[in-house]
């Protein structure tokens, strides 16, 4: 199943199952197979998704740090390769981007994002 | 023409390898030292230049084009980047090496071109139709080069469903006669929007296709960047016109056999080409990727 978020302000959005389902769930909505996000709702869930992107990249940092910490001496730079690689992965603040952005375009114009329907 | 007067806001830089010579057009170099563009013109295995942050932003166009694919985006895209648009070996002014015929022949040569260049940091990269392909590719088997990657209108998903109708061109047809073509062409794969082929359109793609030395080419129709995602590491976003002709009943598979994109959007009435043809539309589209 694949997750089509539309507005009238917008381009549309498409998720696969699991990356729709997430986003929907960090912002509180029920993930069924069709929903609305209402323009009075909009700002609650950008604040909830920003939220969870700090609470990532913290969650990041802590594991950056203790990787540091947990490195011999001398193996300092192999544990800097590991950790470089590993911060190229997808994070939620890229997934979550132009979901934001469409959340906030809908919101100035006043307009609903659906999906499903 | 407004191929000129954007062109002429440009730096145009050459550079010399082994195999022949590529041509970039550059944007935004006011944020650099004369000194650091002038090196960068004269020759790249000895003058590499050392672009300031933020990360440049290198635009590689489609089949059959060159740095123009991007004639109605450089100037919005360089209000905020450093921008690097280049001219595909075997296209534009670029040389073809010897024994290319398709994008994956192209690979290491955009790999040696983007780490000569960049000084092997990892810039972002907007590829467009083949040029979206060919740097998938290159995203595949050189992962430290690329830091984020847009596909546009991506082709090599095996998902292309029917031959477009086509017209050729023949040595006896006239000037007006080829130019029809073009328009129809253009009109049948390239926009969703028959109005939206101009009389500059039109000589752009003459120019473009007269210097297209990469005729033969055929993997566009495989899934070769489809089997090549699964080595990304950099994070790969898509957007894809609402109305792409090559996508008319599979634009919503593209996240499917792409399952490692980040994000999929598209862009509301607007066909392959989406970035000529709704230019405001498509930078909202990419303005929030590009600052992520």
């Amino acid at each position: 199943m694949l997750y089509k978020f539309k507005s009238k302000a917008t381009g549309d959005l498409i998720m696969l199952e699991p990356q729709g389902k997430h986003i929907l769930k960090l912002i509180g909505k029920e993930a069924g197979a069709q929903g609305i996000i209402l323009p009075s709702e909009m700002m609650a869930a950008i604040d909830a998704l920003k939220a969870a992107v700090e609470r990532e990249e913290l969650a990041i940092k802590a594991a950056k740090d203790a990787a540091h910490q947990a490195a011999q001496p001398g193996e300092h730079d192999e544990a800097s390769v590991r950790i470089t690689d590993s911060a190229r992965t997808i994070s939620l603040r890229q997934r979550v981007v132009p979901f934001v952005d469409m959340l906030r375009r809908a919101h100035a114009e006043d307009k609903e994002v659906v999906w499903g329907v | 023409m407004e191929i000129s007067r954007v062109e002429a806001q440009s730096k145009r830089i050459q550079q010399s390898f082994g195999w022949g010579k590529v041509v970039w057009h550059v944007w935004g170099a006011t944020q650099w030292s004369d000194g650091a563009v002038k090196a960068a013109s004269e020759d790249t295995h000895t003058d590499i230049f050392s672009p300031p942050s933020p990360r440049p932003l290198v635009l590689l166009h489609g089949g059959s084009g060159s740095w123009t694919h991007w004639v109605r985006n450089v100037e919005h895209f360089a209000q905020t980047r450093q921008v690097w648009a280049l001219d595909l070996p075997g296209f534009g002014d670029s040389d073809l090496p010897k024994g290319v015929s398709d994008a994956d022949d192209l690979v290491p040569y955009v790999a040696e071109i983007l780490t000569q260049s960049f000084q092997g940091k990892a810039i972002d990269v907007m590829g467009f139709s083949f040029g979206g392909m060919t740097a998938g590719l290159v995203a595949a088997q050189y992962p430290k080069i690329i830091h984020q990657l847009i596909l546009v209108g991506a082709p090599g998903l095996g998902l292309f469903d029917k031959v477009l109708p086509m017209r050729g061109m023949t040595t006896q047809m006239n000037l007006d006669e080829l130019r029809n073509v073009h328009r129809h062409n253009l009109s049948a794969m390239m926009f969703a929007h028959a109005e939206s082929v101009t009389n500059e359109t039109i000589d752009l793609q003459q120019a473009n296709v007269a210097r297209d030395r990469l005729r033969r080419r055929r993997i566009a129709r495989t899934d070769v960047l489809a089997k090549a995602h699964t080595r990304w590491t950099c994070p790969v976003h898509g957007v894809w016109g609402e109305l792409d002709a090559l996508y008319k009943r599979t634009l919503q598979q593209v996240p499917t056999v792409l399952p490692n994109l980040a994000t999929f959007s598209v862009v509301p009435d607007a066909g392959h080409w989406l970035m000529y043809e709704r230019p405001d539309a498509f930078h909202a589209a990419v303005d929030p990727l590009l600052i992520a």
